[in-house]
């Protein structure tokens, strides 16, 4: 039988794939971008859902997101910031990496 | 509600691929951003209050703001070419698909985790709300460094686009405008609610810090004003992005003298200290996450290159 803890389950691993597919298919990097933060979700995702398996849900993994949460924030206004960067340098105007230049 | 977690696991996947295969970008982002409200939904469900909050107001609200700006300032906003991918690639992935799929269906269904642990020792925390007490008192060293890791990237991203001016062309409408101005100091007090309660109840520095974030970018959104870095008020404003950090250190080096070890609280003086660092933590994430969306003003008028 299915439950709840296991369809959470199956999403986080589905997140984490979907995310990993769109970083490595997407060009521009505002999307990987995006792509590492749908990574990031799932697993966040995995880590509550591990959480419910007790009577009570466990308080460390908890903490751990709200501290993730907040360093994947920093990560993403920094990725953004260096991405703006590579645009304004490019020859192309472009805010992709080089090997993805088709 | 087996149901809905259903449909709302359903959704999140939607809205996840739809995020990542749309070829304008501005779509992109909008779903991202409504990806991020319903996971904060999803983390309710896994009974995370804490996470839900702090998704909302930073993963889908501060995240979605950043995003949006930095999209205006890109020259091409559409994302139309696609990698091809090598059949290495794809072996990989689907190996990893499978994987990942075996070990989760493996995982133990049951076990206690560390919350034994945690609720022996909570008498002498200094709060009775556990997630509080893992972030502030067991795990306050984490906390302490995440503060670093958020200065350090605002300071980072300062360094790569100084003279970036923000955009403040979006906010139009007189009753936008006027609602948003009336909205922010409902949100300066719902974020110290939210840090009052954290010490018995979901809420606490994170969620405060997002909330008050928020608020200072409506803010600013409305009145077109940055945040000063000159003057007396620029001062204050440098010595509170780095406050919190350095008053975990200070704290933690008076435990140190006291004879507990690191980071270690009197018990007797636990539940103060927490509050005092959690203000100061507070103001750091609020104005930390408000300057990297709108920038600060340097009191000179800036200079394109």
């Amino acid at each position: 039988m299915i439950s709840s803890y296991d369809i959470y389950l199956l999403c986080a691993a589905g997140l984490i794939l979907i995310g990993l597919f769109g970083l490595a298919r997407r060009v521009h990097l505002l999307h990987k971008i995006l792509s590492l933060n749908v990574m990031g979700a799932g697993v966040f995702m995995l880590l509550l859902t591990l959480a419910t398996r007790a009577d009570f849900p466990d308080a460390v993994p908890q903490a751990l997101v709200l501290t993730g949460i907040v360093v994947a924030i920093s990560a993403t206004a920094l990725g953004l910031s260096l991405m703006q960067r590579l645009e304004k340098l490019s020859d192309t105007q472009r805010a992709q990496l080089d090997e993805d230049a088709l | 509600m087996l149901v809905f977690d259903g449909l709302l696991a359903l959704l999140i996947l939607v809205l996840a691929w739809l995020s990542i295969s749309s070829r304008d970008l501005f779509e992109a982002i909008v779903m991202f951003i409504a990806l991020g409200l319903m996971i904060a939904l999803a983390w309710m469900r896994l009974q995370a209050p804490d996470a839900a909050l702090a998704e909302a107001g930073i993963g889908a609200g501060l995240a979605g703001a950043l995003l949006l700006s930095t999209l205006s300032r890109l020259a091409r906003q559409t994302d139309d070419q696609l990698r091809v991918l090598s059949v290495m690639w794809s072996m990989i992935w689907l190996g990893l698909a499978v994987g990942l799929l075996l070990a989760l269906t493996q995982l133990p269904t049951t076990g206690q985790g560390m919350m034994p642990e945690v609720l022996a020792n909570i008498d002498q925390s200094g709060v009775s709300h556990p997630v509080t007490a893992v972030l502030l008192n067991y795990r306050a060293w984490d906390t302490a460094l995440e503060l670093a890791v958020l200065a350090w990237a605002w300071f980072a991203q300062q360094a790569l686009n100084r003279d970036q001016r923000p955009v403040f062309s979006s906010l139009q409408g007189q009753v936008l405008i006027t609602a948003s101005k009336m909205l922010a100091p409902f949100l300066v007090l719902v974020g110290g609610y939210l840090l009052w309660r954290g010490a018995d109840a979901p809420g606490g520095a994170f969620q405060a810090g997002a909330v008050l974030a928020a608020g200072l970018v409506l803010y600013s959104l409305a009145t077109q004003v940055t945040l000063p870095y000159q003057g007396w008020q620029g001062l204050a404003l440098r010595i509170l992005w780095l406050a919190g950090f350095w008053l975990f250190g200070l704290v933690g080096l008076v435990g140190l003298g006291l004879g507990l070890s690191f980071m270690g609280y009197p018990p007797a003086h636990a539940g103060s200290l927490i509050l005092l660092i959690e203000v100061f933590a507070t103001l750091t994430i609020a104005f930390l996450l408000a300057a990297m969306f709108s920038g600060v003003s340097h009191g000179r008028p800036t200079h394109d290159q």
